[in-house]
């Protein structure tokens, strides 16, 4: 291998909104964050652990939000996770003793048993209930690249029009990541991938290096850019910016062509939740009553007009093998062929939400490894690594502005502006105004009104977040995100008002304190820097 | 309206159809005029009716959800692309999903649960912001999203302004927005009495507009908010055109490509490659010909299409 060879840039982006509610013994939509923990972080840390027992060189870029943070490092929803993983353990003994009688079904069962069993242990027992120091000491080791999005994950070319808002966005997010990794990230994941020229001066700020963008974010760069979205390209502020890899998107995301579509994996809307009678799965449901997925999934995808077989995990395994050489020998090809026509080495920016690895597509972080196996055989003449490791070998790279653009349906804002979530810009824009006004009227107070001024700063981050508009606008937990940017922002108009009348009230505060507790150290002020509006 | 008639109290009277048809007309005026009251927006190409009374009328509970699963994060396809899931019955078994879901019983929603309309940690949004702005955003290349808030104050002010300077038999002032692009006459929107926000078409070829709120009488305009910028979008770059800088820990400096010695360990090479290179490098990326004019017009680049048949190349 040349010593400065082709690189694939794996960018795993972890995000989750902060869905933590004390006030609720058993909340439907904290199951988000335990169902992402057994199915694609703790899977995830052991594919890492395996590389590095087997000495396989590998390199990744993993994203950790800060929300996502904050709710892995809660006491709260960690004994909550130990007991939703329970109570499926439980029922899986009791599954296994139902199907006692069919073995394909049993082995089945017998591996969503050991799914949740590795869960547990590797959650409570090797790290003691507290994933993310292991994602530290894998940076430390060199596992990984940590980077950092946005604090509440903001689709930020909105937020770009009410001064204030990005940069508390962005500084809210270092200090986060500050606080858990001590230091800072060289890399700033944009939520949503929505980028709009000036962002990158607030990233250049707070000395972030590089980003990324959708492809047509560097394709449509002014000027154009020579190398495709096979090389980075620097804004004048200094901030590199990698395009995601069209072809390798393809691959894994196209529900058309994409690899966890295929017949032999296991099949992800057909859960026992929606199949079974309801005392059966009476500790595993909501105390609602909803029929919801619980985690057990039987059957494979197995092929449109056909009925569903059961899942063979045999089966799935030949596959994970076929599509790993499949990926990587086309991506070797591809990048031959770049690499004839640059007078650099090419680099690939892959990035992929993590959560599609071993929540949508079971066997994804299977995949990754075998990936990784694969590349670090030598053959395919690339290797593993990240736009930093990149920059650092390949420092001379083309000046260019980034387009306006986001990963979003049709690339653009439409996503996070429609009819259904287009009552909300103006709401945070006005409420971002407001908190930059009492915020710079305030500024030194103590106690009771600096607290108050902090979860006035949290609040409007947590209604900022990308997630609350995008579900709405798929129509899917629409009424509970709506009903989180009513509450967000509906509790930051009473702390602004109360401050302003000098009205608070310390239990009301004390309690909303309780409900909305993330980023526990945020300064108050964090809304009063970021200069003018700007023109769009 | 009216008292009810019984089956055998012969054919309606004309007064009774007159009381009943007004009574129908006042009906409908207040919907009308309620509904109009609270438009949150306009549109040119779409109306939107919902308004936050409506919406705090509709406040979620659990359960009533079609589908209360984990739908956003990972997504494959539909990181915001639309695409369906990888499961082929991925649409099906959701529908099935959302049949399940509407059909299981019910426990009664907790007191004070978030979104129950009476979560005392849930406290009602502003009426208004009690403000004068206006902001616009860009949606996508084609359309601007635009917002803004206006004072009872500032409203009077601008509506006196107006009769001062004209004369009142031309009626009512309108609510426009003002668009005003260079070496063009400003052109003016109407919107819906108490809109809120609005989508507003993009000029052809992205030149700069100036946004403002006004009333518009007879000829004459009175400013409400605004005015507001928003710049012209950039053309498309030209790719024979490169820059080079040295990215390092302090930022980027400028590179002066023949200047720069060449170094085996850490290339610096600022050397571009051909038109046709480029070409071909742009072509790998997406994996579509770009001989010709480009795939996207220029400045609405959609990026790749997660729906189309392209694939890997089919060289594998």
């Amino acid at each position: 291998m040349p010593s400065n060879p082709p690189l694939l840039a794996l960018l795993l982006h972890a995000h989750l909104p902060f869905v933590r509610h004390p006030e609720h013994g058993d909340f439907l939509e904290e199951r988000w964050l335990f169902e992402a923990i057994t199915e694609v972080y703790v899977p995830l840390l052991q594919v890492i652990e395996g590389l590095r027992r087997d000495r396989v060189p590998h390199r990744l870029a993993l994203s950790l939000s800060p929300t996502l943070l904050d709710m892995l490092d809660d006491p709260l929803l960690q004994r909550r996770f130990v007991r939703h993983v329970d109570l499926r353990l439980e029922f899986a003994e009791r599954e296994l003793t139902r199907t006692a009688g069919d073995e394909r079904l049993r082995r089945v069962v017998e591996l969503h048993r050991e799914l949740f069993r590795r869960a547990r242990d590797c959650f409570v027992d090797e790290h003691g209930s507290s994933l993310v120091p292991a994602f530290r000491r894998l940076q430390e080791a060199g596992s990984l690249e940590l980077l950092t999005c946005g604090a509440t994950h903001g689709f930020l070319p909105l937020l770009a029009a009410s001064p204030g808002a990005v940069e508390a966005q962005v500084s809210v997010a270092i200090a986060e990541h500050r606080r858990f990794f001590a230091a800072a990230p060289a890399g700033f994941w944009l939520p949503e991938c929505g980028f709009a020229p000036g962002l990158d001066e607030v990233l250049a700020r707070h000395e972030v290096r590089w980003s990324v963008v959708e492809s047509h974010g560097i394709l449509d760069a002014v000027p154009a850019p020579v190398h495709g979205t096979f090389a980075p390209v620097v804004a004048p502020s200094g901030v590199a910016f990698y395009g995601r890899d069209a072809e390798t998107s393809r691959a894994v995301w196209s529900a058309a062509e994409g690899y966890p579509g295929n017949a032999a994996y296991r099949d992800f809307h057909v859960d026992v939740g929606f199949e079974r009678p309801s005392e059966e799965l009476r500790t595993l449901l909501p105390p609602t009553g909803d029929r919801v997925p619980v985690g057990f999934k039987y059957l494979r995808v197995t092929g449109a007009g056909r009925t569903k077989e059961p899942y063979d995990p045999d089966l799935a395994a030949e596959r994970v093998e076929r599509d790993a050489a499949d990926f990587v020998d086309g991506l070797a090809r591809r990048i031959g062929a770049a690499s004839a026509l640059m007078r650099r080495p090419p680099v690939v920016l892959a990035p992929y939400d993590a959560e599609l690895f071993g929540h949508w597509w079971f066997e994804g972080p299977a995949w990754l490894d075998r990936v990784a196996r694969r590349i670090a055989d030598g053959s395919p003449g690339f290797e593993l690594g990240t736009p930093s490791d990149d920059l650092a070998r390949n420092p001379v790279v083309q000046q260019a502005m980034p387009a306006a653009s986001s990963w979003g349906e049709h690339g653009d804002a439409s996503v996070w502006i429609a009819p259904g979530n287009d009552w909300i810009p103006r709401h945070l824009d006005g409420a971002c105004e407001r908190m930059r006004a009492v915020a710079t009227e305030m500024r030194g107070a103590t106690g009771l009104a600096r607290r108050a001024l902090a979860q006035a700063a949290r609040e409007l981050l947590l209604a900022q977040a990308s997630d609350w508009p995008f579900l709405i606008s798929r129509g899917t937990a629409a009424n509970y995100a709506e009903a989180r940017v009513r509450a967000h922002l509906g509790r930051f108009a009473r702390l602004h008002d109360d401050l302003r009348r000098g009205t608070l009230d310390e239990a009301w505060l004390a309690e909303v304190e309780r409900r909305d507790d993330v980023f526990p150290e945020i300064d108050p002020e964090v809304y009063t820097g970021g200069g003018r509006r700007p023109a769009v | 309206m009216g008292e009810k008639r019984g089956k055998d109290d012969g054919p309606p009277r004309l007064e009774d159809l007159a009381g009943r048809l007004l009574g129908s007309v006042l009906d409908l005026g207040f919907a009308l005029w309620a509904t109009a009251r609270d438009v949150a927006d306009f549109s040119v190409r779409a109306v939107r009716a919902a308004a936050d009374a409506l919406l705090d009328a509709s406040l979620p509970s659990p359960g009533r959800d079609d589908e209360r699963r984990r739908p956003r994060p990972g997504a494959p396809g539909g990181r915001g692309d639309g695409d369906e899931s990888p499961s082929r019955t991925g649409a099906k078994a959701r529908a099935e999903a959302g049949r399940a879901a509407a059909d299981a019983t019910r426990a009664p929603r907790p007191e004070g649960g978030i979104g129950t309309g009476t979560d005392p940690f849930s406290p009602p949004l502003p009426a208004d912001e009690e403000r004068d702005r206006l902001v616009a955003v860009e949606r996508d290349p084609a359309t601007l999203f635009a917002w803004w808030d206006v004072t009872v104050e500032t409203r009077d002010r601008a509506r006196a302004e107006l009769d001062r300077a004209g004369d009142r038999a031309d009626g009512e002032p309108r609510t426009v927005l003002r668009a005003s692009i260079e070496g063009a006459p400003p052109k003016d929107i109407d919107l819906p009495p108490f809109a809120t926000s609005g989508y507003v078409d993009r000029p052809d070829r992205g030149e700069a507009v100036e946004l403002t709120l006004g009333l518009a009488r007879g000829g004459r305009f009175a400013p409400l908010a605004g005015p507001f910028l928003v710049a012209a979008r950039p053309a498309a770059g030209d790719r024979s055109v490169a820059i080079w800088r040295r990215v390092g820990s302090g930022g980027a400096e400028a590179v002066v490509p023949g200047a720069v010695p060449p170094d085996s360990a850490t290339p610096t090479e600022a050397t571009a490659p051909s038109r046709e290179e480029s070409d071909r490098l742009v072509e790998l990326a997406l994996g579509q010909p770009t001989t010709g004019s480009p795939p996207w017009p220029a400045g609405r680049s959609r990026g790749p299409d997660h729906g189309s048949s392209t694939g890997l190349p089919s060289s594998r």
